[in-house]
């Protein structure tokens, strides 16, 4: 076991920003003072990070490199300790909290460089570093916490921040409603969380994420007993009752519960779209990079419960798959910047849970890094598009801003190439390779072959879709005067958008924001270098430069995602040799059978010609005409909220003002109420007017209470005399 | 068996180190009252002298409790030294020294004659300390005794306000009454049994002269120990008495002779009538107060909890919501009762103790808001007078809205470790009765959150018709609060290392 006590350095520095900022910033009143300070303790925290997660500077291995996975842990205190139930507030970063907790700080300090200069001349500007950086104490919480407890605080605590920085511009009535939206959706998801918990700690009388000594008692972890041999065997069948039937494939379901709601996945994801209302760095930092990947996290960290739910498994591949489309498909119609980003979000999300459901949980997290590279860069480019527009987000007045904002082009150009899956950009890896584990997911009947057509189909639409919005904001004539639609106008009435002058020119953004963009750009371009598959790496031409061994951050995972039990009826066979595969490449192509790698290339250059095919579309549909009219049900989301409002939100509404307001509060509570309050109030009164026998009749009662114990203990007494 | 006892008494051996605590605070509250007689109305001397006695005192606490090899009982068996006495006796301590902080305003708002009040509080705290470190049914009553009167006094103390005066005459009345049930019934459990120590009652249960005496005599003991813990229905006096009192003596009575009740019921019940298989007399006993005081817990909480809804009075509300927690503390005084194991019995005590450390620290920050609201004679203390004093008085406005959390069982507060704490043992016994106590239990304290929130809600929420003057919050009072919040919280989130405090040494009766 190894302990490192600056661990928890990582989680305290932004905490100690957020208390700083939020007592001293708004007397300091400075710019300068705010975002140094926020700056600082995410700095503090990336730096630390760093050093732990690659062993630089520390006694111990790296945590991305120490054997089997082991954790280093920080036992900060024993939080509760009652009977078998034991919670510490403690730390632990081991392979998949490392490559979090790394993405995390970097792409959050990268966000708080750019808010600095996004943020500058707001009124709230202490108050908003505040809540960025308690959000990365919230966030970073949920990742290194090493057990489900602590890490649904971390949980919550990224769901106040988020309502917190969603209601942020307070004065707008569409952000306090949003705000309210993603906060209640984030509840219905909790209570999953609460309750998987609940139920995994029955089941296993644990909720620690690692096997760990701590004040010299030996704590096993949910996942050891998971893995024990003799409880594999508990694996559940592939039925629906089991659902039902409170084993792991209930655990299973509740936690994806949790994470529909936490990650935006069908039922629960109308509030991401809705959270734009924020802030654009907000955007970036919790709804496209870290935040929303916390379903994913918890997933992916319970890999050894759901290996044993194949129910559950399906479900979430279905979800997965299904929210993908379904997002994407409207993203092709939106003509605000930032909800085409945010439903390409939604869309990208659902790949990931995709690639969970088929087994393939290092594909799902690798997607989850490169995603929160390129979306990030994506957001924070509408940041800087919609900062040099004056807070104008509409496409439609965009138009030939490659002229005026040359680096935020270039930067978006990497990232939209990256999302939409050309070659040799971060997403092409991730998102190939989930396709291609799609596809050769066993166990699924043949449901693996219509999952990857959906897949495929969404991978065409994301090209089409980003390729318009691309189109729209920086090619074509300048259309920075264009009259909106009447409908649309009315949502932009209280936006704090101004007129623009006739004479209206954008203008880049500075160094604060262009810099974070450079850096994301860069990781976005060769981000994906650090996991290229085996079938593409042994491509003589690949592998001359990158050598064979190139993935690793397969190998990297691998003892986190252990495949369980000998025979298993579903999910992903050819996943598990992966992981069974040993470090050198003779084994690792022993385990990769020529037909296998063959069909992954084919793969792999299938989805290169969608991808390219799919600009292509979006190229000749847009270009010409940027402005053209897309489907109503498409621009209306396929009215889902308008579903929504009608068969549940108003039904509650109007019943609770029925039922529960009117009928049961004010009429049995206050009834209630009322009536023995008045009927004490008599009885009192009556008291008071003879005072004499009000002592004597608190007597009274005493001996009758006294009678009565008397007479029950008696007829024990009686009892024993016979 | 005769003969161990007259050998006791030969050699009583006495062990001055062991009643130290007692012995020094007893001290204090003479050296209080001759002072006060030579140089009356000096208040700063008398409140100072009195902390340092109870700080010498708990000098004295801690150093029999982190001295190991330390004997467990002395004078004839009559005064030990387990986790019982040493963790009730550490909640006396703190209640007295805060209550001693808290009357501070008052005391000098209403000229109060302080040096006659802080003996009382003295001597009052010296009787507590005897009901939790007696092992002997004399020693009990004595330090029951000591404590009634003293608190008959200070619940009069304001002696020209009617409503106190009545207070004081009523629990005086009442009180004396439920003395003679409890006098009554150690008679007959000696009868019974032949002995007055707890240890040896429970080792004569197999032995007993005549079982259904002793059954009696418990009984009587459920009724006059239910009286001083204010079980329903033996709590009807605690509203008025409570609401007739002044401030800080309400939150005194409200933690500190609670606390010793239950150190004394627990001490007696647990210890001194366990259950012996086997035997019929303690199978019957057993059975019998188990059965008796699960329906008096939830008896308790019920009507504590759907009382507290209907007041409008705060400090009727929180006496109600004393008496509810009342109840939750019973649940763990009924588990530590059914515990199978030595270390379960002694783990659900050690919470019993625990959950009235945190009553005690978040009920007096409470009170110490509500002496300061409630201005000259207890005139504000309706619900209507804390209306929007939110944003007005945020410190008193925070502070409250935390201890109004803490008492509802918020987690990350006190309240919250301490309801864990107490539901545990309960549910781990597994019997039907006890998993239905539990869960009544989680009801009712759903239920509270109704009026623990309304004063949030009334404070934050509602617009302020009269003007407010902002009280001035005195350094005394400022560390009551201080203590209190931090208090709050370290018991909530560090809860643990008190624990292992409290369960340090194992009561000295085996369980068989």
């Amino acid at each position: 076991m190894f302990e490192n006590n600056y661990l928890s350095l990582i989680i305290f520095a932004p905490l100690a920003g957020a208390v700083i900022n939020w007592f001293f910033g708004k007397r300091a009143n400075s710019e300068m003072f705010s975002g140094a300070v926020a700056c600082t303790a995410v700095g503090i925290s990336t730096v630390v990070a760093f050093m732990i997660a690659f062993g630089i500077g520390t006694p111990h291995q790296g945590a991305l490199f120490i054997p089997e996975g082991k954790p280093v842990l920080d036992h900060i205190w024993t939080w509760i300790q009652v009977g078998d139930f034991r919670a510490d507030f403690g730390l632990g970063m081991d392979r998949l909290s490392g490559i979090y907790a790394l993405f995390v700080t970097f792409v959050g300090l990268l966000i708080h460089i750019f808010a600095t200069g996004y943020m500058h001349g707001d009124k709230g500007f202490y108050r908003f570093f505040a809540y960025l950086n308690l959000f990365m104490f919230s966030m970073l919480t949920l990742v290194l916490a090493d057990n489900f407890l602590l890490m649904f605080v971390g949980w919550e605590g990224v769901g106040l921040c988020s309502y917190l920085l969603i209601g942020y511009y307070i004065n707008k009535d569409e952000a306090r409603r949003a705000a309210k939206k993603a906060f209640v959706m984030n509840r219905i998801g909790d209570w999953g969380v609460l309750m998987g918990v609940f139920l995994i700690f029955t089941i296993t009388g644990s909720v620690s994420f690692f096997d760990k000594a701590v004040d010299g008692q030996a704590v096993q972890s949910v996942f050891s007993w998971v893995q024990n041999s003799a409880n594999v065997s508990q694996a559940d069948p592939f039925t629906w009752g089991a659902i039902f039937a409170g084993g792991l494939t209930s655990v299973g379901v509740l936690l994806f519960i949790g994470a529909t709601g936490k990650s935006a996945q069908i039922p629960l994801l109308t509030w991401l779209p809705d959270a734009m209302a924020g802030p654009t760095p907000v955007s970036a930092l919790i709804h496209a990079a870290t935040m929303v990947t916390a379903g994913v996290y918890l997933v992916v960290r319970c890999n050894s419960i759901y290996q044993l739910a194949p129910t559950a498994m399906f479900i979430i591949a279905v979800i997965g798959a299904a929210t993908a489309i379904f997002a994407a498909t409207i993203g092709l119609a939106q003509n605000d910047i930032k909800k085409v980003l945010a439903y390409s979000t939604v869309s990208q999300l659902g790949y990931m849970f995709l690639a969970c459901g088929v087994g393939a949980f290092v594909a799902a997290i690798f997607h989850v890094m490169t995603h929160a590279f390129f979306k990030a860069l994506l957001f924070l480019g509408s940041g800087s598009v919609i900062h040099g527009m004056h807070h104008e987000q509409d496409m439609r007045r965009m138009g030939n801003l490659k002229k005026y904002m040359p680096i935020t082009f270039f930067t978006m150009v990497t990232g939209w190439l990256a999302i939409a899956g050309i070659p040799f950009f971060a997403g092409f890896f991730s998102k190939d390779e989930i396709l291609y584990k799609t596809f050769a997911a066993q166990g699924l009947g043949n449901w693996n072959y219509f999952l990857w057509g959906i897949g495929i189909v969404t991978a065409v639409l994301t090209a089409v879709y980003m390729t318009r919005m691309m189109v729209m904001t920086f090619w074509g004539s300048e259309r920075f005067h264009q009259e909106l639609p009447e409908e649309d106008q009315a949502d932009h009435d209280d936006d704090d958008h101004h007129e623009i002058p006739a004479d209206f020119k954008p203008h880049e953004s500075p160094w604060t924001m262009t810099v974070p963009l450079v850096a994301l750009a860069v990781l976005s371009t060769f981000g994906g270098l650090v996991g290229i598959p085996y079938a593409l790496s042994s491509l003589p031409v690949v592998s001359s430069i990158v050598g064979e061994e190139a993935n690793h951050f397969e190998e990297t995972l691998k003892p986190v995602v252990k495949k369980l039990g000998a025979d298993e009826s579903h999910g992903a066979e050819s996943e598990v040799k992966h992981f069974l595969a040993e470090g050198s490449s003779e084994e690792a192509a022993a385990h990769h059978s020529p037909e296998e790698i063959a069909a992954e290339r084919w793969l792999a250059l299938f989805s290169v010609l969608l991808a390219a095919g799919g600009i292509a579309i979006g190229w000749f549909m847009f270009a010409g005409n940027p402005l053209r009219k897309m489907p109503k049900v498409l621009e209306r989301k396929w009215y889902l909220d308008e579903i929504y409002n009608k068969a549940i939100v108003d039904p509650i509404t109007e019943g609770s003002r029925r039922f529960l307001w009117k009928g049961f509060d004010l009429g049995f509570i206050d009834g209630t109420i009322n009536g023995l309050g008045s009927f004490v109030t008599e009885i009192g009164s009556l008291f008071r007017r003879i005072q004499v026998g009000f002592v004597r009749s608190y007597a009274a009662i005493i001996l009758f209470g006294a009678l009565v114990v008397l007479g029950y203990f008696i007829y024990y007494a009686y009892r024993t005399i016979g | 068996m005769m003969n161990i006892f007259l050998a006791e008494l030969a050699d009583p051996n006495v062990s001055i180190p062991l009643v130290l605590p007692e012995m020094l605070l007893a001290l204090t509250g003479i050296l209080v009252m001759i002072y006060d007689s030579i140089r009356p109305g000096r208040r700063r001397v008398t409140g100072t002298i009195s902390m340092v006695g109870l700080i010498l005192s708990a000098v004295a606490l801690f150093w029999i409790w982190s001295t190991p090899g330390q004997q467990l009982s002395a004078f004839g068996g009559m005064i030990v030294a387990d986790s019982l006495r040493m963790s009730f006796t550490a909640v006396f301590l703190l209640v007295s020294a805060l209550t001693i902080l808290v009357s501070t305003v008052w005391v000098e708002r209403e000229d109060v004659h302080a040096g006659e009040y802080h003996t009382l509080l003295l001597f009052a705290t010296v009787g507590m300390m005897f009901m939790a470190s007696g092992n002997d049914l004399v020693i009990i009553f004595l330090g029951l005794e000591t404590l009634s009167i003293a608190t008959y006094v200070m619940a009069g103390l304001r002696r020209r306000d009617l409503r106190s005066n009545e207070s004081a005459l009523k629990y005086f009345i009442l009180g004396s009454y439920a003395s003679g049930f409890l006098l009554y019934g150690m008679a007959l459990v000696y009868g019974a049994t032949g002995t007055t120590n707890v240890t040896q009652i429970a080792l004569n249960t197999e032995t007993a002269q005549f079982p259904a005496l002793l059954l009696v005599g418990a009984a009587m003991l459920v009724i006059g120990f239910g009286f001083k813990v204010a079980t329903v229905p033996f709590h009807i006096w605690t509203p008025d008495v409570y609401e007739g009192a002044p401030s800080p003596v309400t939150g005194f009575m409200a933690a500190g002779p609670k606390a010793a009740g239950f150190a004394s019921f627990l001490r007696v019940f647990v210890l001194g009538f366990p259950l012996v298989v086997g035997v019929q007399a303690s199978e019957f006993l057993h059975d019998s107060w188990i059965t008796a005081l699960t329906v008096m817990a939830i008896l308790t909480m019920t009507v504590g909890n759907i009382a507290a809804i209907v007041q409008n009075n705060v400090k009727r509300m929180l006496a109600y919501s004393s008496i509810a927690h009342a109840g939750y503390a019973m649940v763990g005084f009924v588990g530590a009762g059914v515990a199978k194991t030595a270390t379960g019995r002694d783990d659900a005590i050690a919470a019993v103790a625990f959950y009235m450390l945190t009553y005690a620290v978040t009920n007096l920050g409470a009170f110490a808001i509500v002496t300061l609201v409630a201005r000259k004679n207890d005139r504000r203390t309706e619900f209507e007078d804390y209306n929007g004093i939110g944003f007005r008085s945020p410190v008193l406005a925070f502070s409250l809205s935390l201890f109004m959390l803490s008492l509802l069982g918020l987690p990350l507060t006190a309240g919250f470790i301490g309801k864990v704490l107490v539901f545990r043992p309960a549910l781990e016994a597994g019997t039907s009765l006890m998993v239905i106590l539990v869960v009544i239990a989680v009801i009712n304290t759903a239920i509270s959150a109704y009026y623990y929130l309304r004063l949030i809600v009334v404070m934050f929420f509602r617009e302020r018709t009269e003007e407010w003057s902002q009280p001035k919050i005195s350094t005394a009072l400022a560390a009551v609060l201080a203590i209190t919040i931090i208090g709050v919280f370290y018991f909530g989130i560090f809860g643990n290392n008190v624990i292992e405090m409290f369960s340090k040494y194992p009561v000295d009766v085996q369980m068989r």
